[in-house]
């Protein structure tokens, strides 16, 4: 592991309140390579990112989380990464879990976050819990595997993973077509328990692709890909 | 015996429908069996508006009581089609973009350092 190119990989927008102290975080647990995909925020998360010695690139527009997730892909690919962790930037992920996803990054080519096994879930609202067991669904019959969490944003990629996902979507369905990449390539995966912490802040974003209305233009989008 | 402007008007829109289908033809956007089915269909629309008496043979052949019944699922299925092509067009152009978004992005990074 210590000899591994390692990065940490975050799209956001507008997450100004949030994203110093998000990276300040992943720091203190010894991760250095951290990267910021800024998709065109109205406010100053880039400049932020960028007080705090992340690597930022910037959106010239907005295209959606998936199209800034695709980004850290390329981009890793590019520079030669051996692991990618794709964490949220809004801080409901805790980067002291980081390292006991990358253990198991050794074994599995994906390694995902779940929120939704092995924790205490009266935290999550119940609204969340039926959109993330509906999601894992739909990936499931869109796809062909079922995931626990498919719509978890923390998970690490080896250097297979990197080479051979390819995003297409821009918005939220892009975490069930990480699902569907690893289905068509074969890859092996693990999902791993993890905690989340539910802020205010990540509870009150509207774009944060999580409320019915915007579930429900995901699931159709996903079935009309097919 | 039909006047000047009767004429100039008919070999207006014959060139107008000439060049239409030129156009529609040639283009490289659009999938061949698309091409081929709406040329399909405006040629059969052409040739009723010509010979109206086709009518009673789409009658007898499909065996239903009125062609017109025929024009309008067709039209329908039509539509639908135009809307699949429009989708899957928009959809590329989204893709083109992103891609584009992103080259962006990260050649400004390329740049800086």
């Amino acid at each position: 592991m210590k000899n591994k190119k390692i990065l940490i990989g975050m799209p956001a927008y507008n997450e100004a309140k949030v994203i110093g102290k998000v990276i300040e975080n992943i720091k203190k647990n010894g991760f250095e390579n951290i990267l910021v995909v800024d998709d065109c925020s109205a406010d100053n998360t880039s400049l932020i990112a960028k007080k705090n010695k992340a690597i930022v690139l910037r959106h010239p527009i907005n295209r959606g989380a998936g199209a800034a997730t695709g980004t850290i892909i390329e981009y890793a690919k590019r520079e030669k990464y051996d692991l990618l962790v794709l964490i949220d930037a809004d801080g409901q992920h805790s980067p002291k879990e980081i390292k006991k996803l990358l253990k198991e990054s050794n074994k599995y080519d994906v390694v995902i976050g779940s929120r939704l096994i092995g924790s205490d879930l009266s935290e999550m609202p119940i609204s969340r819990r039926i959109l993330n067991f509906g999601g894992s669904l739909i990936t499931y019959f869109v796809f062909g595997t079922f995931v626990k969490d498919s719509q978890s944003g923390f998970k690490v990629l080896n250097k297979k993973a990197i080479e051979n996902i390819q995003i297409t979507f821009d918005r939220y369905e892009f975490c069930s077509e990480i699902i569907g990449e690893i289905h068509k390539n074969k890859l092996t995966f693990k999902e791993i328990p993890i905690k989340v912490i539910y802020t205010e802040h990540s509870l009150g974003k509207e774009t944060h692709g999580q409320s019915f209305f915007n579930s429900f233009k995901m699931i159709i989008r996903l079935i009309m890909r097919i | 015996m039909p006047d000047f402007i009767t004429i100039f008007f008919i070999g207006l829109s014959i060139i107008a429908i000439v060049y239409f289908i030129y156009n529609f033809w040639s283009s490289k956007r659009i999938p061949f069996i698309f091409k081929i089915f709406f040329i399909g269909i405006y040629s059969l629309i052409a040739l009723l508006f010509f010979y109206p008496e086709l009518l009673s043979i789409i009658e007898n052949v499909l065996d239903i009581n009125s062609a017109i019944n025929f024009f309008i699922y067709l039209a329908i299925f039509s539509l639908f089609i135009i809307v699949f092509a429009l989708y899957k067009e928009i959809s590329n152009q989204r893709l083109e973009i992103t891609k584009l978004n992103r080259e962006i992005a990260l050649k400004e990074n390329k740049k800086k350092n």
